[in-house]
């Protein structure tokens, strides 16, 4: 006879594991949006630079834009951490606008993939310890009958200072 | 002890129910989390007491005796916003027999944004401004709008995750009063 001992004590962890999941606060649960990993930023002394976020928002939802149609909405807003550049801009993508079961007016909304640039002027002297700009991406994420609470999300984008 | 011929068949099915908790993209907005139908298993709201746009106490224990629509809700939402002039018309209606609604924001800016959307909305029931803490409570609050109807007890009966049907409520309350 097969002992079951150890597979049925690794699928009790595992819903508990799930089970914990579902019950931690509003704050916590499902992430509608993902950032996906791009390639370091080559930084040249006294030019510019843009800098890519791309995000990967999951089927069936939506983040609102970085100018939504309704004042009661969240935007989407990337900001960014004092690095030694200079932050002179933040270009956000055309938004979609969509109408939904759920709103008077058509919203202004982000889905499937995103990529918001930003611009920095780079000074004569880049610290040579410069290895990545962090910043932060708000967003609030719904689908045709349900929204999940607001995320701020850590951003990193490599760099390439020498 | 384990040991069994339907062992595989159990561990399938703890897997199937520990996954089954997990919010996923089909279920978000489209599921009634719980339907009791009889009074063996049914669960006690959690209590609570938060002020009101006035200040005033809100205690959910103090409701006891009346059917109870507990709506977890934000200015941001905006299913939310379709249900909430069904819930002023059901208190309007349901009022005297015994109901109430009570409205619990999730906004993190509370009142500041809370105040101009309950006068916009013209709601007519209790609103207060809740707490990650409390929506612990309540077993996590995953997305919004969240719903329990609450009968005469305080016993949770029904909940619903995500834009739910006008008439869905009106069954529930109408079948507690």
């Amino acid at each position: 006879m097969r002992d079951y001992s150890r597979p049925v004590a690794a699928v009790l962890l595992l819903g508990l594991a799930s089970g914990a999941l579902w019950a931690q606060g509003f704050s916590g649960g499902l992430r509608a949006a993902s950032i996906l990993p791009g390639p370091a930023v080559k930084l040249q002394p006294g030019k510019t630079a843009e800098v890519s976020v791309a995000i990967q928002i999951r089927p069936n939802y939506h983040i609102n834009s970085n100018a939504p149609a309704d004042e009661y909405l969240i935007p989407t807003r990337l900001t960014w951490e004092p690095s030694g550049l200079d932050w002179k801009k933040t270009d956000y993508p055309e938004a979609e606008t969509v109408s939904y079961s759920f709103s008077d007016k058509p919203l202004s909304v982000y889905s499937n993939k995103i990529v918001i640039v930003s611009h920095f002027a780079v000074p004569e002297s880049v610290p040579a310890s410069l290895k990545e700009l962090k910043g932060k991406l708000r967003y609030q994420a719904c689908n045709n009958r349900a929204c999940l609470p607001p995320k701020t999300v850590e951003v990193s984008v490599p760099v390439l200072s020498r | 002890m384990f040991s069994s011929t339907k062992m595989p068949f159990l561990i399938a099915l703890t897997a199937l129910l520990g996954f089954a908790s997990c919010v996923e993209d089909a279920t978000v907005g489209d599921s009634t989390v719980q339907a009791a139908s009889d009074n063996k298993e049914l669960t006690p709201a959690p209590d609570f007491t938060l002020k009101d746009v006035e200040g005033r106490e809100v205690t959910l224990s103090d409701y006891k005796g009346k059917v109870v629509l507990l709506n977890f809700w934000a200015t941001w939402c905006g299913p939310c916003k379709i249900e909430m002039p069904w819930f002023v018309e059901f208190q309007r209606k349901y009022k005297d027999q015994g109901f109430s609604v009570i409205a619990v924001s999730l906004d993190d800016e509370g009142w500041e944004v809370v105040r101009p959307f309950t006068d916009e909305y013209e709601l007519n029931f209790p609103v207060v401004v809740g707490t990650n803490e409390m929506a612990d409570e309540f077993g996590g609050v995953a997305a919004l709008p969240t719903t329990f109807i609450i009968d005469k007890q305080g016993r949770i009966r029904n909940s619903h995750m995500g834009l739910a049907g006008r008439g869905e409520y009106e069954e529930e309350i109408e079948g507690l009063l």
